[in-house]
C-alpha cells in the first residue's frame, strides 16, 4: 500500500467579526467555480437564519449531516465521512474554529479540514480573526472577552490563499441594527460584546495586520528564495523554554509570531529535570506541548537536572539566536516559595545571544495558597498515616516513658518521622511532626495532658522538634523522589534496551510480535494489539491482535484511520480521543506496513513520555517490516529471475531439438533432388519438391508456436532500440522475395518515416507475419501496399492487399489464437496475427485490421507505434 | 586425401547432420571431417588443423560457446556457428567471442557453402594486400582513388559513407556486427550510437542499391548487425 502525497488547497476566507458576510463570499466564490464545471459540494454551511446567505444556497449539493446523541440532544455534526466517501474536487465548510461534539472523531473541526486535504479535495473554510492561535491574547486584552475556540496559526500559514472580508465598523454596525446579523433579541447581547465601535475597529485592524502580514511574509520568502536558495534560515533561531506552567502558552504564543515575522524556525524545549510532576502537572504539559506543535514549533525534549545549563547547551548546539523566556511578576514570599528562577543563570551566561524576556503578569500568577498547597498536595490516605503513625508512637512511648524519660521522646517522633519520610509526601510529614510535637507536650511533658509547657527548655525543644522533623523530613522525601525519577528514567531506559534486545534476538515477525507484546505488558503495563500486513496483497491488511481477542469494530476503526492518514489516533490524542487504545501507524519511506495499539491496565492518562516511548517502539518495528518487506521483495526478484533463466534455457533445447531433425530433413532433400540420379524423373523430382514445401511449412509452424509460448511465458522483453521501419520493410520483402515474384509490391512514404523506438526483430517478425498473411489469403496475383505516414504522436504503417479481405463475422476474432476463418483449407495455424498482437504489445505499440475502405476489396492492416520525442529521421 | 582440398572440421552430436554436411560438402572441393563433442573437436583441430569448422552451438555435455572459447584459446581457425533462429543472444555472443559466421537451421547447403568461401576468402585477405578494385554485379568501387560507380554512373558518397562501404566490401560474405562497425567508424565511444549507424546505412543504400526498399547488397542480419552479400 502506498501513500498518496497529494494535498488539496485550502483556501481562507477571514473575517473580524460575524456578520462582514464571509459565508457569503465564499458562496459567491463557490458558485463561479461551479459554473466552471468543476464538482463542488457544501459540507456544511451555517446561515443563522440570514435571508441573504439562504438565498444563495440553492443550486448547491448539500452534504447531510451527521446526527450525534450527546447528553441526551440530538446535535447535527458535519459528516467527514460522506465528504470524504463522495470526494468531491472542492467542498466548502464553514466556521473553521467550530469545536465538534463530543464522540466525533476529531475535537475541533479544522482537524476534519486537515484530514479533508489529506485526501486531496480543495476546501474553502471562513473564519473570524479572534480564534487564531496567535491573536486569542491579544483580543482578549482589547475586548475583555475569553476565547475559547481557536485555530493553529500553521494553518493559516499552509492556506493557499487567504480572502480577507473587511466592512467598516459603522457599516457593519448599521447592518446589525437593521437585523440581518442576528435575530432582534440578540443584538442588544451582542452590542455588549464585540460589536462596540472602539473593538471593531481594534479587531478590523488586527485582521487586516494579520493578512499584511502573511503577505510581507511571503514576499519576504520569495526574495529570500530567489537570493539564497539554499540558506534561507540560517540567519535566526529561536528557542523558548515550556514547561508545566499556564505561562507557557503565552510564551509559546509570543515566539511563534516573532518567528513568523523573520522567518526564522523556532525550538520548544522541555527540559525534564527529572522530578516526579504530579498529574494535574503533566496534563498542563501535555496541552503546552500539544500547543507548541500546533504553532509549528520544532520539539525538543532534554533530560537534565539543571534547566539553566541544559538550555544554553542546546542553544549553542542548534545555533540558536534568541532564547524567549517568561519570568511571571512575583512577591518575596512568592519568590521563595516558587522553584528556583534558571532566568537569571542563563542570562549571565547567555554569550552573544539574545535573550527575550516576556513579563507575564497578565496570566494568572499562582496564589500564595496555590504554591503552598502544591507543595503539600498528597493523597488523603498519606494524611491518614501521619495520624496513624504518631498516634502507634505515642501509645508506643507511653509503654515506654518510664525508661527513656519525657525528653527522649523527642527523638523517638523525630526518627518516626524520618521514617515516614520514606513513604509519604511533604504535606503528611509536616502534618506527622506538628502532631508528634502536639502528643509529646500533651502526653509527656510536665504539666501532662495538657497544653501548657511549664519549663522553658522545653518550649525550645519543642519549636526545635517541629522545625528538625520538618526540614529532615522533607528532605528526606526529596531525595526519595529523586531517586524515584532517577528510577523511572533507568526503567524508561531498560525498556527501551529490552525493545531493542528483542528486535536483535528474533528474526521472525511472529516472534517478535509476540515478544513485544510481553515486555510492553510487563514493564510498561500496557496491552497491545498489532493491525499488520499478513499476506502480501495491495489491501489485504488483516488484524492480528494478540493479548487483546475483542477488539471492537470502532477500535479498529481507529486503527485504520492511522493507516490512512498517517497520524497517530485513539486515546488522549487529538483525534478520536473517546478510543480505548493509542494508535500509532508502522510507517517507513512510502510503504505502510500497519498500526500498533497500546491498551493502559489502568485509567490513568498516556503522558507524552509513554507517547515518545511508544513512537520509539513503533519507529523500531517499523523500520524491522521495512527490511523484512525489502528482503521479500528481493527475494521474489530472485526467484523470478531463475524461472526466466530457466524458460529461455528450456526454449533454447527445444528449439535445437526441433530445427537440427529438420535441417537434416530439408538438407537430405534438398541431396536427393539435387541428385543425379533423379534428375531424369519428374513425378520423383516433383514428389521431392512437395515434400520440400511441407519441411518449410513445419518450420514455419515451429517458429510459430515458439513465439506463441515465448509470449505467453512473459518471459518476452522487447529491447527499445532506434529502429527504420524502412530497413525492417527490406529485410523482410527481401526474405520473403521467392514468395513475392506473382505479387506486386508497392512501397511508399516509408523511407521517409522518422526512427523509431522498438525492437527491430520484432517489428520484423510482426511485418513478415502480416505480408505472409496476406499471400496466403489474398488474390495470387493481387498488389500488396506498404504506406508510411506520421502523426504528431504516431509513426503509422498500413499494409493492404486486394483480395476478400475477411469475412465480417470473423473480423473480431481475427486476433484470437487458433482462429482462422475456413479452417478446413490446409496451411497455417491461425496464430499469425495473435502474435502480432502481442508482439506489438511488448513493444507498447498497436495493431488493427480491418476490410479496405478505400473502394478496393482487401484486408488492411494498421501498424502504429508511438513517436519518442528524441525521434529523428 | 587429394591434394589442394580444403578441410572442414563438422562439430555436431547429430549423425544425420555429419552426413548431410558430409555429402553437401564433397562436390565443392572440400574434404570434411567430423567431431561428436566438444572434447574431439579440440583435439582434431590441434591434430588436423582444419581450414574451417562448423560448429553446433547445442552440443551436450560441453556446449558450442564453451567449445568456441576454447578453440580460440589456442586456434584462430575460422568457425561458422550451426545456430537456431531464436537465439539472437547466442548469436551475439559467439560473434563476440570470436565466431566469424553463422548460420540458422535449417539452412540450404549452397548458403552454407558460400558462407565457408566467404570467410576462408577473408582469412586469406588478413595476409594478402587489400583490394584496390572491387567490382559485384552493378557496383564497382575503386578504393584508391575513393569513388564508386553503380551501373557505371558515378555515385558521390560522403565520408563516412565511403568508410562503411570499405568496411563492408572488406568483410564482404561475413555478417558484421552494430557494435563492431560503430567501433570501426565513429571510435570506441559511440557505444550506443545505433540510430547513427541505421541512417548511414539506409543513405547509402539509396545511393548503391537498385531497388532500396529491396536491399540486396547490404542485408540486415536482425539483432545482430549487417552483412555485405556477394
Amino acid at each position: 500500500m502506498h501513500v498518496s502525497r497529494h494535498e488539496g488547497k485550502l483556501k481562507v476566507f477571514l473575517g473580524m467579526v460575524a456578520g462582514v458576510g464571509k459565508t457569503c463570499a465564499m458562496l459567491e466564490s463557490a458558485r463561479s467555480l461551479k459554473s466552471e464545471g468543476r464538482d463542488v459540494v457544501i459540507g456544511l454551511v451555517e446561515t443563522h437564519g440570514r435571508k441573504k446567505t439562504e438565498a444563495l444556497l440553492p443550486g448547491f449539493e448539500i452534504l447531510p449531516r451527521k446526527k450525534l446523541l450527546h447528553a441526551g440532544t440530538e446535535i447535527l455534526e458535519m459528516d467527514l465521512d460522506a465528504i470524504l466517501a463522495r470526494g468531491p474536487e472542492l467542498v466548502l465548510v464553514d466556521e473553521l474554529a467550530h469545536t465538534n461534539a463530543p464522540g466525533s472523531r476529531h475535537p475541533k473541526r479544522f482537524m476534519d479540514v486537515e484530514e479533508i486535504l489529506r485526501a486531496g479535495i480543495d476546501v474553502y473554510t471562513t473564519i473570524n480573526v479572534q480564534h487564531f492561535e496567535s491573536r486569542v491574547d491579544l483580543v482578549r486584552n482589547l475586548s475583555g472577552i475569553e476565547i475559547k475556540e481557536s485555530v493553529p496559526d500553521s494553518l493559516l500559514d499552509r492556506a493557499d490563499q487567504i480572502e480577507l472580508i473587511d466592512l467598516p465598523p459603522d457599516e457593519l454596525l448599521a447592518r446589525l441594527e437593521k437585523g440581518e446579523i442576528y435575530p432582534q433579541e440578540k443584538i442588544e447581547r451582542s452590542l455588549q460584546g464585540f460589536f462596540k465601535r472602539g473593538t471593531l475597529t481594534a479587531l478590523r485592524e488586527i485582521s487586516l495586520r494579520l493578512t499584511a502580514e502573511r503577505v510581507d511574509h511571503e514576499v519576504i520568502r520569495a526574495v529570500r528564495n530567489r537570493d539564497l536558495p539554499q540558506d534561507t534560515h540560517t540567519r535566526d533561531r529561536l528557542l523558548v523554554a515550556i514547561g508545566p506552567s499556564p505561562s507557557a502558552t503565552e510564551l509559546l504564543r509570543w515566539t511563534r509570531n516573532k518567528a513568523f515575522n523573520l522567518n526564522a524556525p523556532w525550538i520548544a524545549a522541555y527540559i525534564d529535570t527529572g522530578v516526579s510532576l504530579s498529574s494535574e502537572d503533566r496534563r498542563l504539559l501535555d496541552e503546552n506541548i500539544e500547543l507548541a506543535r500546533h504553532l509549528g514549533a520544532e520539539l525538543v525534549t532534554v533530560s537534565s537536572p539543571n534547566i539553566a545549563q541544559a538550555i544554553l547547551a542546546l542553544t549553542r548546539e542548534r545555533q540558536v539566536t534568541e532564547i524567549v523566556m517568561g519570568k511571571p511578576r512575583m512577591s518575596f514570599v512568592h519568590q521563595l516559595l516558587a522553584p528556583e528562577s534558571p532566568v537569571d543563570t542563563i542570562y549571565k551566561e547567555k554569550g552573544s545571544v539574545t535573550i527575550s524576556i516576556v513579563t507575564t503578569d497578565k496570566i494568572k500568577v499562582p496564589t500564595i495558597w496555590q504554591l503552598l498547597r502544591r507543595r503539600v498536595r498528597s493523597k488523603p490516605a498519606e494524611y491518614l498515616f501521619s495520624f496513624g503513625n504518631v498516634a502507634v508512637t505515642t501509645v508506643l512511648l507511653l509503654l515506654l516513658l518510664p525508661i527513656i524519660g519525657y525528653r527522649g521522646v523527642g527523638l523517638v517522633f523525630l526518627f518516626a518521622v524520618l521514617c515516614q519520610s520514606l513513604v509519604t509526601g511533604r504535606g503528611p510529614i509536616y502534618l506527622a511532626a506538628l502532631l508528634g510535637a502536639i502528643s509529646w507536650n500533651f502526653f509527656f511533658m510536665p504539666a501532662r495532658f495538657t497544653f501548657t509547657v511549664v519549663a522553658r527548655e522545653d518550649q525550645i525543644h519543642l519549636a526545635l522538634f517541629v522545625a528538625m522533623a520538618s526540614v529532615l523530613g522533607s528532605l528526606t522525601n526529596k531525595v526519595r523522589v529523586r531517586e524515584q525519577a532517577y528510577r523511572e528514567r533507568e526503567a524508561r531506559a531498560t525498556f527501551l534496551f529490552e525493545v531493542s534486545k528483542v528486535f536483535s534476538e528474533q528474526n521472525e515477525l511472529a516472534g517478535i510480535l509476540e515478544k513485544l507484546k510481553e515486555v510492553v505488558a510487563a514493564q510498561l503495563g500496557f496491552d497491545v494489539a498489532y493491525y499488520v500486513r499478513v499476506s502480501s496483497s495491495e489491501a489485504g491488511f488483516s488484524l492480528r491482535s494478540e493479548g487483546r481477542s475483542a477488539l471492537t469494530s470502532r477500535e479498529m476503526g481507529v486503527a485504520h484511520w492511522t493507516l490512512t492518514n498517517l497520524r497517530r489516533a485513539g486515546r488522549d490524542t487529538e483525534t478520536l480521543p473517546e478510543s480505548e487504545g493509542i494508535y500509532f501507524p508502522l510507517v517507513s519511506g512510502s510503504e505502510v506496513f500497519g498500526s500498533i495499539g497500546f491498551f493502559p491496565h489502568t485509567k490513568d492518562r498516556i503522558d507524552f513520555t509513554k507517547k515518545s516511548i511508544f513512537e520509539a517502539v513503533t519507529r523500531q518495528l517499523s523500520l524491522f517490516l521495512e527490511k523484512q518487506h525489502y528482503l521479500s521483495l528481493i527475494t521474489a526478484t530472485r526467484a523470478l529471475e531463475e524461472s526466466a533463466k530457466l524458460q529461455k534455457s528450456l526454449f533454447s533445447s527445444i528449439s535445437h531439438e526441433f530445427k537440427t531433425p529438420l535441417t537434416a530433413l530439408l538438407g537430405g532433400l534438398q541431396a536427393i533432388s539435387d541428385s543425379k540420379a533423379i534428375a531424369d524423373d519428374a513425378s520423383l523430382t516433383s514428389i521431392a519438391k512437395d515434400v520440400s514445401s511441407s519441411g518449410a511449412r513445419l518450420t514455419h509452424v515451429v517458429d510459430a508456436l515458439l513465439d506463441m509460448s515465448r509470449l505467453e511465458s512473459g518471459t518476452l522483453v522487447a529491447k527499445s532500440e532506434w529502429v527504420s521501419l524502412e530497413e525492417a520493410v527490406g529485410l523482410v520483402l527481401g526474405r520473403l522475395e521467392t514468395r513475392l515474384t506473382e505479387h506486386d509490391v508497392l512501397v511508399a512514404g516509408v523511407s521517409e518515416l522518422p526512427l523509431i523506438k522498438a525492437d527491430f526483430v520484432l517489428v520484423a517478425d510482426v511485418i513478415r507475419n502480416v505480408i505472409s498473411n496476406s499471400l496466403q489469403y489474398s488474390d495470387p496475383k493481387g498488389k500488396i501496399e506498404i504506406h508510411g505516414y506520421q502523426n504528431p504522436t504516431h509513426v503509422i504503417m498500413e499494409l493492404s492487399d486486394e483480395g476478400r479481405g475477411v469475412g465480417e463475422d470473423f473480423g473480431a476474432k481475427i486476433f484470437h489464437r487458433f482462429s482462422r476463418e475456413n479452417p478446413n483449407v490446409p496451411g497455417g495455424l491461425g496464430l499469425g496475427l495473435s502474435i502480432c498482437e502481442g508482439l506489438m504489445d511488448a513493444m507498447q505499440a498497436s495493431i488493427s485490421a480491418v476490410n479496405r475502405k478505400d473502394g478496393i476489396s482487401g484486408f488492411l492492416v494498421t501498424l502504429s507505434f508511438p513517436k519518442t520525442s528524441e525521434g529523428q529521421s | 586425401m587429394a591434394a589442394g582440398e580444403i578441410k572442414i572440421l563438422i562439430v555436431d552430436d547429430e549423425v544425420q547432420i555429419q552426413k548431410l554436411l558430409s555429402y553437401g560438402l564433397s562436390d565443392s572441393g572440400f574434404l570434411s571431417i567430423v567431431a561428436g563433442s566438444g572434447e574431439e573437436a579440440l583435439r582434431v583441430i590441434a591434430a588436423e588443423n582444419p581450414a574451417c569448422v562448423l560448429l553446433d552451438v547445442g552440443l551436450p555435455k560441453m556446449n558450442g560457446i564453451e567449445t568456441l572459447k576454447e578453440i580460440r584459446a589456442f586456434s584462430k581457425v575460422p568457425v561458422i556457428m550451426l545456430t537456431v533462429e531464436n537465439d539472437d543472444e547466442i548469436k551475439v555472443q559467439a560473434l563476440d567471442l570470436g565466431a566469424d559466421d553463422y548460420v540458422t537451421k535449417p539452412f540450404a547447403m549452397p548458403v552454407l557453402r558460400a558462407r565457408i568461401h566467404a570467410v576462408l576468402r577473408r582469412h586469406a585477405d588478413l595476409v594478402r594486400s587489400p583490394t584496390k578494385i572491387y567490382s559485384h554485379a552493378h557496383l564497382k568501387v575503386d578504393f584508391v582513388l575513393h569513388k564508386v560507380w553503380v551501373n557505371d554512373k558515378e555515385v558521390h558518397l560522403t565520408v563516412t559513407e565511403f568508410e562503411l562501404l570499405e568496411l563492408f566490401v572488406e568483410n564482404r560474405g561475413s555478417v558484421l556486427t552494430h557494435q563492431s562497425i560503430l567501433a570501426k567508424i565513429w571510435g570506441d565511444q559511440a557505444g550506443d550510437q545505433m540510430h547513427y549507424l541505421r541512417v548511414y546505412v539506409n543513405n547509402l543504400r539509396r545511393k548503391i542499391e537498385l531497388n532500396p526498399s529491396i536491399p540486396k547488397l547490404i542485408i540486415t542480419e536482425p539483432g545482430l548487425g549487417y552483412r555485405f552479400e556477394v
